[in-house]
């Protein structure tokens, strides 16, 4: 018979991966079968406790035959630790899950990635930055991992799509539970370019508020650091924080304003030690990512005296039509709205809407969402 | 004896002959109506019999019966008052059938006999007149609506006892005549005007474009940043009316009962603009009496929806259909009432709930989320009919400190000149305005330059239009030409139409 069978059984009896459950795998070399042929005794042996005895002493087998039909119907990917795809970031848990269910490309897993979390209610201004930091860990050869919600979740699995990269997301319900519902496209998009969408629930299993905890552990595991790009004082993105800094891993916040609700979660983050993303360009770059070891950087470093650091001059593009070169000076350390462009250039209304939309198709500038113009 | 007396009632904005018969026979004294009256002519009975009698004529307690034809259509209001006690004195001998015979008559009376005005003379004078009955006896306040027809012989009395005299050709009455372009000189008085209006350039230039096409218009901007002043201004630049256009609107609002009787002729673009809680009943008319809404009655003019997301779904449902066919059609079981409904829509919103979403100096509150929510509440075909779509902004000090701008008789001057070239473009069709062409318009007259249409093209793609995106565009294109009396659209022309899209806001 099929390992698999066994490792279902073994997961409906443990449903999340508990200290218990990663013991009896550790003592068998995680041999599912030879777990489902031990009597008493053996167990006994291998010293598990009487109460996991109990529980690994049912030994029927027709709920797990049902479970894996329904699996193989909906094409569901069944990783169990002795994979090569098992994410293999995961067995430092004391509380490792044994079985995943997984969708999409399962060899994403264990490539180098760091975790990008944020409020599920996200601002404009969050999600902009979400968009440029997956951007960013992508172009540093990160695969990004996130949870599976809407807002700031969503915005890093979409970049990644929309950039035909692969990222991860864990889902905190059975992986045919789609929630929230409209997540439904962006999972859609994610297995298209390539990523992965995985989950230690039971297929089947709907979203209750405990999985929420429970997932978030998983997120700081998987990658070399966690990054929260927008969070207010009562997000779940700062649970996954507090699991980051329980593991040891680095954490990174996007600063606020002062008063602004979206981010008061960042800001506290960072007042309590979390490293603050002052450059997104050079988020990635942190020598703690790159494989530093992180006791190292927490050891205290004098202050280096504040440098201004030179950009590195861009480039400046040859521009022929006068008006658009004209707006495009206007707006070298900016963003402006129409309105403002006219009043400053003094160009018409018409002269200058006309250049813009000119400088956008050349991919000069851009426009983001509230109808401001900037130099891409 | 039985008399007949002619009248006309009502239907949606078109007259019909109503005949007002009269018996009086001997019996037990009564007094009926019957054909379809509603409650205010039927309470008619007790107005005419106390009008009679203090008009000094005799009101006989015999048995009286009045009916109203045809029978099978509803009739409504108080306008048949004077018709029955005109049909009464006749039936009793008091005045000769031969000398009513001549007139349609209309008006209210009071118990005391004096006549009171009474709604919908304008579009009953229309249909008479083209049935061939040109002479009228009406309420003085209504006589001057009436004889804006020119063939109409319209004699306004004060109450029923002139109305009798004159009949019997006891005294004579000068008929009204009303001057129709002195009418028109005097309309087109705004209170408002753009030079009041400091920056906005963007906006202003849209408006314009908007004027010059006839294309509907959102504009999208923070509290305060000045889109209800914006869009009231739109009128003071739209070209003015023919005599055409004034009497169809004026007929409307003659139904509507919001002509007023010193300006008998709406010659003045109409602007409504219905506050956010209205009812689809008073946005498009209906209802126990049957009246044109507010939608019609913007007829010619335009229509001012502010806080477009606020409105009722139902509400802006309901306007999908009238904004595409021009007319407004209410299916009643008595009959069918259609009111033309020509408008051009002007549309302003917040940019989200709490509306500081991209200002510069508010923190907007709300989550990417609330601000779909918020725009996803106009639904995607009413969005559909809008063609420009542009931003107003918050001024700084400095810009509100800037010397007057430029009047709007300048910018009508420049819109005339668009329309013009429209009109001699689209003369002979039915389309009046760029706004109103169809697919195979679009193609025939916007004619691309060589790079305007690789533009377009360039932007169809990097922009992800949408098939009617790209129609939209080039109608507006074809405005902005206009305005800049070019034949074929040039670059410049199809970047500017592109910044007008509706960003951000189709799905």
């Amino acid at each position: 018979m099929d390992q698999r069978l066994f490792a279902l059984w073994f997961k409906l009896l443990y449903p999340t991966g508990t200290v218990g459950s990663a013991f009896a795998l550790q003592a068998f070399q995680n041999d599912a079968s030879a777990i489902h042929k031990a009597d008493t005794e053996d167990f006994r042996a291998r010293g598990i406790s009487e109460k996991d005895i109990k529980k690994l002493m049912q030994k029927d087998l027709s709920q797990a035959k049902a479970l894996w039909d329904t699996c193989a119907q909906n094409g569901v990917i069944l990783l169990w630790p002795t994979d090569a795809h098992y994410p293999h970031a995961l067995d430092k848990l004391p509380d490792r899950p044994s079985l995943l269910f997984a969708l999409g490309d399962v060899s994403v897993l264990n490539r180098k990635s760091v975790c990008i979390v944020g409020s599920r209610s996200a601002s404009a201004r969050g999600s902009a930055v979400a968009a440029k930091l997956t951007q960013q860990a992508i172009s540093s050869g990160f695969v990004p991992v996130t949870g599976a919600a809407t807002g700031i979740d969503s915005v890093v699995l979409n970049t990644a799509a929309s950039l035909r990269h692969p990222a991860v997301s864990v889902a905190a319900a059975g992986l045919d539970v789609i929630y929230p519902a409209d997540v439904y496209a962006t999972r859609q998009k994610l297995c298209a370019a390539g990523g992965c969408v995985f989950s230690e629930f039971l297929f089947g299993l709907p979203a209750r508020t405990h999985h929420f905890p429970l997932r978030n552990r998983l997120l700081p595991a998987l990658s070399q650091g966690v990054f929260i790009a927008e969070a207010g004082l009562r997000s779940g993105a700062l649970l996954t924080a507090n699991h980051a800094i329980e593991q040891n891993k680095p954490l990174f916040a996007v600063p606020g304003y002062i008063d602004d609700p979206h981010f008061a979660g960042c800001n506290r983050l960072i007042g309590q030690g979390a490293t603050l993303v002052a450059d997104i360009a050079e988020a990635f770059d942190h020598p703690i990512l790159q494989g530093a070891s992180p006791v190292a950087s927490t050891a205290f470093v004098p202050p280096s005296p504040i440098r201004p650091t030179v950009k590195k001059e861009a480039a400046k593009p040859e521009i022929t039509h006068p008006t658009l070169k004209k707006i495009y000076d206007c707006l070298m350390d900016q963003s402006l709205s129409t309105e403002e462009i006219i009043i400053k250039t003094g160009l018409s209304a018409a002269e200058a809407s006309a250049a813009l939309v000119l400088g956008c198709l050349k991919g000069l500038l851009d426009k983001s969402a509230d109808d401001r113009y900037f130099i891409k | 004896m039985l008399s007949k007396i002619h009248s006309y009632g009502v239907l949606g904005i078109e007259g019909f002959p109503i005949t007002v018969e009269a018996d009086v026979a001997n019996g037990l004294p009564a007094f009926e109506v019957v054909g379809l009256p509603d409650n205010a002519v039927r309470e008619a009975k007790e107005r005419v019999k106390s009008a009679i009698r203090n008009s000094g004529f005799l009101m006989e307690n015999r048995k009286i019966v009045v009916n109203l034809a045809p029978a099978d259509i509803r009739k409504e209001g108080a306008a048949f008052d004077l018709p029955i006690a005109v049909a009464l004195l006749a039936a009793t001998g008091q005045i000769a059938m031969e000398q009513t015979e001549d007139y349609i008559l209309l008006g209210e009376l009071s118990l005391g006999g004096e006549l009171k005005p009474v709604n919908g003379v304008l579009p009953i004078v229309m249909s008479a007149v083209n049935k061939g009955n040109r002479r009228f006896i009406l309420p003085k306040e209504n006589a001057y609506e009436a004889s804006l027809i020119r063939e109409a012989e319209v004699f306004g009395v004060a109450d029923l006892y002139e109305a009798i005299k004159f009949m019997k050709g006891e005294i004579s009455v000068t008929p009204t005549v009303t001057d129709c372009s002195s009418l028109f000189r005097q309309a087109n008085v705004y209170a408002e005007d753009f030079s009041e209006v400091r920056g906005q350039e963007r906006v202003k230039r849209a408006l314009e474009i908007a004027a010059a096409g006839g294309h509907n218009i959102l504009i999208v901007g923070s509290p305060g940043s000045g889109k209800s002043m914006l869009a009231k201004r739109l009128p003071t630049i739209l070209p003015d009316m023919t005599l055409q256009e004034a009497l169809e609107t004026t007929k409307i609002h003659s139904v509507a009962g919001t002509l007023r009787h010193d300006v008998p002729l709406v010659a003045t673009r109409p602007f409504m603009a219905p506050h956010h809680t209205t009812s689809t009943i008073s946005l498009v008319g209906g209802g126990h009496q049957s009246k044109p809404g507010t939608l019609p009655q913007a007829h010619n003019g335009v229509l001012f929806l502010d806080e477009l997301p606020e409105f009722k779904k139902d509400a802006l449902e309901v306007m999908r259909q009238p904004l595409e066919d021009k007319k407004v059609t209410i299916n009643r079981i008595q009959a069918v009432n259609t009111y033309p409904c020509s408008v051009q829509l002007v549309a302003a919103m917040n940019p989200c709930k709490c509306g500081w979403y991209g200002d510069k100096t508010h923190m907007c509150t709300c989550s990417s989320r609330d601000v779909q929510k918020y725009v996803g509440r106009i639904s995607g075909p009413l969005l559909d009919r809008i063609d420009i779509r542009v931003e107003s902004v918050v001024l700084d000090y400095q810009t509100l400190q800037q010397p007057p701008a430029e009047s709007s008789a300048t910018i009508k001057e420049r819109v005339n000149r668009a329309r013009q070239l429209q009109q001699e473009r689209f003369a002979g069709t039915s389309v009046n305005c760029n706004a109103q062409m169809n697919n195979r318009d679009v193609e025939k007259y916007c004619v691309l330059g060589p790079d305007a249409a690789a533009l377009l093209e360039d932007a169809y793609e990097k922009m992800d239009l949408s098939a009617r995106g790209y129609i939209k565009i080039l109608k507006v294109a074809r405005t902005i030409a206009d305005m800049d009396n070019s034949e074929t659209i040039s670059f410049s022309h199809i970047a500017e139409a592109i910044s007008y899209r509706e960003t951000g806001l189709t799905p």
